[in-house]
């Protein structure tokens, strides 16, 4: 099969037009004459022409092919030749794949690992090797800089490469600490191998891959792109599945019972257990919780058993179990902890690390923008009436109401949200000090009414124009509100919500009541054209935003446009005010950290190993200093995003499950916590469909190997005949550039040798034809006529006849 | 007295009289300026003739009267007489489709031909000599007999005016059967570019020789036809057969001139050793000039 390392140089083959252009272009010039006679143009000639013309053509023809192969030569054609008859006496480049994913350090009914054999029969193909072959190790786990070669150039050191496998057979099987790699990527990993086989002299290049080819392994979609053209080293695969039925449970999700806990309130944990072996299992679930500092009982991570449970039935195959833990926080802060279910097979899922900050007391300041001294027409007399419910023991949350010229002497250091109300204009220093809170992540929420001037709103709170584009998700449009306050006419009713936010998503459900019924008779109208990354949370049924909400620095901002009081609402009124005021002040305080969207969920503290942790820099803070702890308590350091408008920093190095925490004293971050966790699919040992000796989908996914180039032996003894099969490519370049320099070196001669023959010897002096002068004589009689009659009369005109002829030109 | 110098004739070079369009004129022009100033012409070689018998009518010259016709049958009768010539020439003018070929000042090779035709003609009466035309192409066209006399001549410039060019050269047969064809012992002056095989040629005028005739051939060729000077000419399509040939312009010219310089020299060979009078009038040459030379060479030979 013939294919092109470089097609991009094709667009060279047009370069062999230039040849026929000129050629063309010369040809053009026809000239057609109408001449006396042609018979002098003889057959002869024209022979001799048709051959010259040929000969032209025939420069021509080198010439476009000097081009074209040049052209050809730089796309550096090659020859695969199909998967010949093994040949085990040829030279031979062989790339090990070693899957160390985690499903790899499965515990066979051996008591050895998955790894450990792989890593033993791979060991045992080197050793049929020949001291001129050459080898090399791609470990094929899921790494943030892809597959990892253990030597980047096969190596002829064999010996090197077998006590490599050995010792990593031996460590598999201790399987004291995990591989750094825990998802997997086997068609990168054979394709990191390819490429290292390339340039390879050897005749053989082949490529064997020790996995245990688990499905999950092969969903690495960056390589949609690649072709079969490019592809072609020799490929076996090696499945390396458990001897005995699998059994196998794992945790692989765990639900909690809010984003937050509360300190002192018992929160809830839902484990999901899924069994992947084959028989149904019971199994105990447990907790643990990170101790403090010289606490008994607690383990070489420092967490303390604190709940333990039994799936009530066993688990059957293929199926989850779900059970519920509680536990309550004492201290308020950052905990973190893992829930663990005991299996032996397969240790590496039985863990699901958690990571929260618990919450003692929300403290919210409330500046009033319309204080009265009767509590009723109080602007923030509902608002603190439904966060006050239930008394100050059972509600952490905790309003202080300040006057607008007040706001710039309150303490804000233990407040987590400032909630606006109908406040009519900030001094300068407030909105600084404001915008300076939310950044370091505080929360702003922002009620309308009638004392709002819009002016004020648009200009300083939510201009494009400002850092981070300004607080506000909206601009206020028009210079009064939407309807009358006066007539009590409905303007608008609520219509739709976002459902899935934490704030709404009990109106959805209906566990939390219902929107219908509330009215509004005046609201301001919103435009969240020109502010960045807002998200309209509730729309009035006219479509007119509602509720706004976006994320600015570390914390967040949210706008209502209507009042939180009566003025223009029935909302404080209705059943429904007070869920919904809660949840969102809730919400509001509990986003407080500053989570980037692009997590795993909006405002969580999950991640999976090898996904970068990313927290937002605070305008004038320092990225340098956020240190972090890894599991195994090394240290790593948050490094800055190559973007410099985005302003936040990111740590990739969480190959790691476990508890990553922040190290930055004296920062709002500091004791920040973040879990990483396995990807679920390493639990699922279910490996791909390898088809009876075909590898049906495995071909599928791996198309651009080429089937005939792909096989699977699942029998690691008849390795040895798969040995010099594979065959590299044929570099047919090579040949064509010694083509490309014989037409090049014969072109002048050819040229000259037309051109000698047809251009040059013309060249010469024009050839003129002497013309010849009229010889007079006459016939003999006439001649004797002509002297009888004239017997020359007059001498004397003769001789001056004479001398004007020989004067005459 | 000096006999004509060729910077008299000036202004008669071939675009003027070209101009012209009276070939009589022209003809005029170049035959008298030829001897203007010479001593008349002697006019030798005349005889008087009887030719037959006419009643009298008054106001005929009593001179001419027979008075021994009268004696006998008493009746007035005037001699008639048929001026005889000693020279019949006929002018044998190529009008074939390649002799319209022409560069120098727009006139063709025919054009020049039917000036020296007529030049020839009117000098040939100027004598007192009987002149005759032929035109021809692939077969005799046109066929005057040589006759004397002014009217006489009028009548062979309007056919030489009336010449159209057409047909292709074919001259070795129409020679052989002009040959045949004109008994008397002539001067047959052939006009034409000559553009056939040329011992064909060379064997038709030897035919003419064998019949005993004095036989001229004036040969006329343009300019372009000697020196081929066409660089980028890349297509030459032939004007009697249609023919075309593609080809590089200067592997044209170095095969033509080859070619050429050939079919030359094979004609003045055979005219040579049949003692034929050839000469190539090249178009480029005023044709008046051409024919003083001529001429007066031919005096000199005389």
């Amino acid at each position: 099969m013939f294919g092109l390392t470089t097609p991009l140089y094709l667009v060279g083959l047009l370069s062999a037009a230039i040849p026929l252009l000129i050629h063309l272009s010369r040809s053009r010039k026809t000239r057609t004459l109408r001449f006396s006679t042609t018979r002098f143009l003889t057959d002869q000639f024209l022979r001799s022409y048709r051959m010259s013309r040929l000969k032209e053509l025939l420069l021509l023809a080198a010439r476009m092919a000097l081009c074209a192969l040049l052209a050809m030569t730089f796309a550096e054609p090659f020859f695969k030749g199909a998967p010949a008859e093994g040949d085990a006496s040829q030279s031979r480049s062989v790339v090990i794949v070693l899957d160390d994913s985690a499903s790899m350090l499965y515990r066979d009914a051996d008591g050895g690992t998955l790894l450990s054999r792989a890593a033993r029969e791979a060991a045992a193909v080197i050793k049929e090797l020949k001291p001129s072959d050459s080898a090399s190790i791609v470990l094929a786990g899921r790494r943030a800089g892809g597959p990892l070669a253990e030597y980047r150039e096969p190596t002829t050191d064999r010996a090197a490469v077998e006590n490599s496998l050995l010792s990593l057979a031996d460590t598999a099987n201790s399987a004291d600490g995990l591989p750094e790699a825990l998802g997997t990527d086997l068609p990168g990993s054979v394709l990191l191998a390819d490429r290292m086989l390339k340039d390879r002299d050897e005749a053989s290049h082949e490529i064997y891959v020790f996995s245990d080819l688990q499905r999950r392994g092969f969903s690495a979609p960056a390589l949609a792109g690649e072709s079969e053209a490019s592809f072609d080293a020799r490929v076996v695969f090696v499945p390396i599945r458990p001897t005995a039925p699998v059994s196998n449970l794992a945790i692989t999700a765990v639900q909690y019972g809010a984003v937050r806990p509360m300190a002192g309130i018992p929160f809830s944990i839902r484990p999901h257990i899924r069994n992947d072996g084959a028989q149904p299992r019971s199994c105990t679930v447990s907790l643990h919780v990170r101790a403090a500092e010289g606490a008994d009982d607690v383990d070489d991570e420092g967490y303390r058993k604190v709940a333990e449970q039994e799936v009530p039935e066993p688990i059957e195959s293929g199926r989850w179990g779900v059970l519920t833990l509680h536990h309550t926080f004492n201290d308020g802060g950052w905990q973190s902890g893992y829930v663990a279910v005991d299996d032996e097979r397969l240790t590496a899922d039985n863990r699901r690390y958690f990571s929260f900050e618990v919450l003692e007391a929300v403290n919210v300041v409330a500046v009033n923008g319309s204080p009265s001294s009767i509590r009723r027409k109080d602007e923030l007399f509902f608002l603190q009436a439904a966060l006050s419910a239930g008394g100050s023991e059972v509600n952490p949350i905790e309003v202080r109401s300040v006057r607008v010229n007040a706001f710039q002497a309150a303490p804000l250091e233990d407040v987590r949200l400032v909630v606006m109300a109908n406040v009519e204009s900030l001094p300068e220093a407030a909105v600084a000090k404001l915008e300076r809170f939310v950044d370091r992540g505080g929360s702003l929420l922002v009620f309308l009414g009638n004392q709002v001037q819009p002016a004020f709103y648009n200009k300083r709170l939510a201009d494009p124009s400002l850092t981070r584009g300004g607080l506000l998700p909206a601009t206020i449009s028009g210079a009064v509100p939407q309807g009358q306050a006066a007539d009590n006419a409905t303007a608008a009713t609520i219509g739709d919500f976002s459902a899935d936010h934490p704030a709404l998503a009990g109106f959805s459900t209906g566990e939390t009541g219902t929107l219908g019924g509330i009215t509004l008779s005046t609201y301001w109208k919103l435009d969240t054209a020109t502010t960045r990354n807002t998200r309209v949370l509730m729309k009035t049924d006219g479509g007119d935003p509602l509720l706004c909400e976006r994320n600015y620095g570390g914390g967040r901002v949210a706008l209502f446009a209507s009042s939180c009081d009566r003025d223009w609402t029935n909302f404080p009124v209705r059943p429904a005010f007070l869920p919904f005021v809660y949840r969102l002040v809730g919400h509001l305080a509990q986003s407080a950290s500053g989570q980037q969207t692009d997590s795993v969920a909006s405002g969580s503290n999950f991640f999976q190993t090898g996904q970068p942790l990313r927290q937002a820099v605070p305008v004038g803070g320092q990225a340098q200093r956020l240190r972090i702890v890894k599991p195994d308590r090394s240290t790593g350091v948050f490094s800055v995003s190559s973007d410099p408008t985005s302003r936040e920093v990111a740590f990739s190095e969480t190959g790691q499950p476990g508890v990553y925490r922040v190290e930055a004293p004296n920062t709002p971050q500091a004791g920040r916590s973040f879990a990483v966790n396995l990807e679920a699919g390493e639990s699922d040992l279910v490996s791909i469909d390898t088809g009876e000796g075909d590898g049906d989908q495995l071909r599928e996914i791996l198309t651009w190997v080429g089937a005939e180039r792909l096989a699977v032996i699942d029998d690691a003894t008849q390795l040895g005949g798969q040995a010099g099969i594979g065959r590299g490519r044929a570099r047919l370049w090579e040949i064509l550039m010694w083509v490309v320099l014989c037409i090049a070196l014969l072109e002048p001669a050819l040229a000259n040798w037309i051109t000698s023959r047809h251009y040059l010897k013309p060249r010469g002096e024009p050839k003129t034809i002497a013309i010849p002068t009229g010889q007079v004589a006459l016939g003999g009689d006439l001649n004797d006529l002509a002297v009888a009659r004239t017997p020359d009369p007059n001498p004397t005109t003769s001789v001056e006849e004479s001398e004007t002829v020989a004067s005459a030109p | 007295m000096a006999t004509a110098s060729p910077t008299q004739f000036k202004y008669l070079d071939p675009q003027a009289l070209g101009r012209l369009k009276n070939l009589s004129l022209a003809a005029r022009l170049v035959v008298e300026g030829f001897f203007a100033g010479m001593h008349k012409s002697p006019h030798r070689g005349f005889s008087v003739e009887f030719a037959e018998h006419r009643e009298y009518t008054p106001g005929v010259d009593p001179r001419h009267i027979d008075w021994k016709v009268f004696g006998r049958r008493d009746k007035l009768y005037v001699k008639q007489y048929e001026e005889e010539t000693s020279l019949r020439c006929y002018i044998v003018l190529d009008k074939s489709n390649s002799m319209s070929y022409g560069t120098v000042g727009g006139m063709s090779k025919l054009e020049y031909s039917s000036f020296l035709a007529a030049s020839l003609a009117y000098l040939v009466a100027f004598q007192h000599d009987a002149v005759g035309l032929i035109t021809l192409d692939d077969e005799v066209r046109d066929m005057v007999p040589p006759r004397q006399g002014p009217g006489h001549l009028r009548v062979l410039m309007d056919r030489l005016e009336a010449i159209e060019p057409g047909g292709e050269t074919s001259l070795a047969e129409s020679f052989h059967q002009l040959a045949e064809t004109i008994k008397r012992r002539s001067v047959v002056i052939i006009i034409s570019d000559l553009f056939d095989d040329p011992d064909a040629i060379v064997s038709g005028l030897k035919h003419f020789r064998h019949r005993k005739h004095d036989v001229i051939v004036f040969q006329t060729l343009d300019p372009d036809e000697l020196s081929f000077p066409f660089d980028d000419v890349s297509r030459i399509e032939d004007m009697e057969t249609g023919r075309e040939i593609t080809s590089d312009p200067r592997a044209f010219r170095n095969s033509y001139l080859e070619e050429l310089g050939r079919f030359l020299d094979t004609l003045r060979e055979g005219c040579l050793t049949s003692h034929i009078d050839y000469s190539v009038a090249e178009t480029g040459t005023p044709f008046d000039q051409f024919l003083g030379a001529y001429l007066a060479r031919r005096h000199q030979l005389m």
